[in-house]
């Protein structure tokens, strides 16, 4: 398998696990308070909406500058979205128990550090500047 | 419009394509443009801009006031931004095609040299302002001390050029416009909801035209040098269209989010309203974000436009020198003005009045002038630059529409007549045309002197 095609694999994953710990953070905050559900179905609805986005353009990217373009610019969403999470956390307007905002911190880490890991190798890999 | 075809390529010894044109290796996506242009418009500069309309008019208002502001904006900038895309140089070298060598300096310095360190400094004086609402008894968030330190890091974000602005608004304007939502969701939650928003009045209405002209003014210098960052963009409608939508869609929500939140709480302050909800670490970041996003862009293209206008230095030693410039600018007018926003207000509206025109002598020139006057078909082939490429010094009928639409525009600001801004665009387009085609068509020379281009592109 050429370094292209495994890239493709392991980002098409990549924005698969972001999807569905996205999603898994809006379950759990429907758990909690009205306002934290409403406020993580907008920051995991968008990170959500990218992922499958992204999925969407990798798929039909047939060179490797569409590969690296396509993962660059969902990656750098993504990982925007992720800050989200614990940006909005100290706020006692969205009260709501230890367990939602635990899971949500987890689903912004992962993804903020998965998301600079794989620009870099992205960058790496396909030679798209990362300010593409 | 004297200009001959280049004899050859120039080199970009100033960076970041000063006063070449862009090479295909720097070209970016369509969806980079448009993230630059909103990281722009991502500034707590917008919050009080749409807090003063939200003192002139009522939300429905305010709504039509920003949407028609928006769409004069939008549209403009959409053929500045593609000019930009077809000719892959800067304002500045767009403006030496249709005002001559003189007259680009001269527009210049009214648009971008000038009045961009000035922005800079507001953004940064803005900074100070939400520092010291988030953090009132801290000595470092104090409006002059948060200034100086932010105006320093403001500064560095915009020495490494267009690939670190364009990476930094990537990461922040998605998050930032999220939080923004939020915030007017919560505002709006705790105040009464959408009912005593609309039912909300200023203590004194303004007139429509006024709010236009203000609505127009704030972006007036992002509108008209607009194809700085157009030229990156890989399809050069592209660049218009990202222009066109971050303008009419995303600045009249932010304007009208932030008219109401004057309306409903006295205070447009939106950092200091996460704050007030116990979001302080989230307040401080948005308000370090939205002012690095925009306020690099500010010294960025003012580094292109005195660049462009001394023929000297790099992108390092300027941004610095113009960095520091707006930051003691920043902290002075911190120590003398305060928390006043009366500079503020008047600032817009002038700009609103002098910079368009500009504008319009560009469009005008390149869209119809070249189109249908010189018959260049391919607007890849209407402005042609390189080593040996003559201009005149200055086209006079450009000079006297832009003097006198800007002139013009003040005037009917003064009596309140139909919308000022509109009033100078469409006469400086009106006086460009009315003199130059005449003139052109009657053998008449309207243009003085002669400039050629050296192998650095002055």
């Amino acid at each position: 398998m050429s370094d292209i095609a495994k890239l493709k694999k392991n980002i098409n994953l990549v924005f698969l696990i972001f999807l569905v710990l996205n999603l898994v953070a809006i379950a759990i905050s429907a758990t909690g308070s009205i306002r934290t559900l409403y406020l993580f179905a907008i920051i995991g609805g968008m990170a959500a909406i990218v992922s499958v986005f992204s999925l969407i353009r990798l798929s039909l990217a047939a060179s490797t500058t569409m590969v690296g373009r396509a993962a660059m610019q969902g990656l750098w969403v993504n990982c925007s979205m992720a800050l989200g999470y614990f940006l909005t956390a100290p706020s006692s307007y969205f009260a709501s128990s230890a367990i939602v905002w635990g899971v949500g911190f987890i689903a912004g880490g992962v993804v903020f550090v998965v998301s600079i890991y794989m620009l870099i190798m992205v960058r790496r890999t396909t030679g798209v500047p990362l300010s593409i | 419009m004297s200009e001959e075809k280049s004899s050859s390529e120039s080199k970009d010894v100033f960076g970041d394509s000063a006063l070449t044109v862009l090479p295909k290796s720097e070209i970016r996506s369509t969806l980079n443009v448009f993230f630059v242009y909103m990281g722009v418009l991502a500034v707590m500069a917008a919050f009080w801009a749409g807090s003063t309309l939200g003192t002139m008019f009522d939300a429905t208002t305010i709504l039509y006031v920003t949407l028609i502001g928006d769409v004069i904006l939008g549209v403009f900038g959409f053929f500045i931004a593609t000019i930009g895309g077809y000719a892959r140089v800067t304002t500045y070298m767009i403006t030496r095609q249709c005002f001559g060598k003189v007259g680009s300096i001269i527009a210049n310095l009214m648009v971008s040299a000038v009045p961009l360190i000035i922005w800079f400094a507001v953004e940064t004086w803005f900074f100070g302002m939400v520092m010291t609402t988030i953090f009132p008894d801290a000595w470092w968030a104090s409006i002059a001390i948060a200034s100086l330190w932010g105006g320093a890091l403001m500064t560095l974000a915009s020495f490494f050029g267009y690939k670190v602005i364009s990476s930094i608004s990537y990461i922040t304007v998605p998050i930032w416009f999220v939080l923004a939502l939020v915030i007017f969701a919560v505002v709006i939650d705790t105040r009464g909801g959408l009912t005593a928003l609309f039912s909300a009045v200023p203590p004194t209405y303004g007139t429509i035209g006024a709010g236009i002209t203000f609505t127009v003014g704030v972006y007036a210098a992002g509108c008209v040098t607009a194809s700085d960052v157009g030229r990156y963009g890989e399809k050069p409608w592209g660049s218009g269209l990202a222009w066109a939508i971050q303008v009419i869609v995303f600045m009249t929500l932010m304007l009208f989010i932030a008219g109401s939140l004057m309306l409903l709480t006295g205070n447009p302050n939106v950092a200091g309203a996460m704050a007030a909800i116990g979001m302080g670490l989230g307040a401080l970041f948005f308000a370090l974000l939205a002012q690095v996003t925009t306020n690099d862009v500010n010294l960025w293209g003012s580094y292109l436009s005195w660049v462009s206008i001394i023929g000297k230095g790099k992108r390092g030693v300027w941004t610095i020198v113009i960095g520091a410039i707006g930051t003691v600018a920043a902290y002075l007018w911190a120590t003398v003005a305060g928390a006043s926003m009366a500079m503020f207000m008047n600032f817009g509206g002038l700009l609103g009045n002098f910079i368009p025109p500009v504008g319009a002598v560009m469009i005008a020139d390149f869209w119809i002038f070249r189109r249908y006057v010189l018959g260049i078909k391919d607007p890849r082939q209407r402005y042609q630059y390189g080593r040996g490429t003559k201009y005149s010094l200055v086209n006079w009928p450009a000079i006297l529409a832009m003097l006198i639409g800007g002139g013009l525009s003040y005037y009917t600001s003064m009596i309140n007549f139909f919308v000022p801004v509109l009033n100078g665009i469409i006469i400086s387009m009106v006086i460009y045309l009315g003199l130059a085609i005449p003139l052109h068509k009657g053998g008449v020379k309207y243009e003085s002197g002669t400039w050629v281009e050296r192998e650095t592109g002055f």
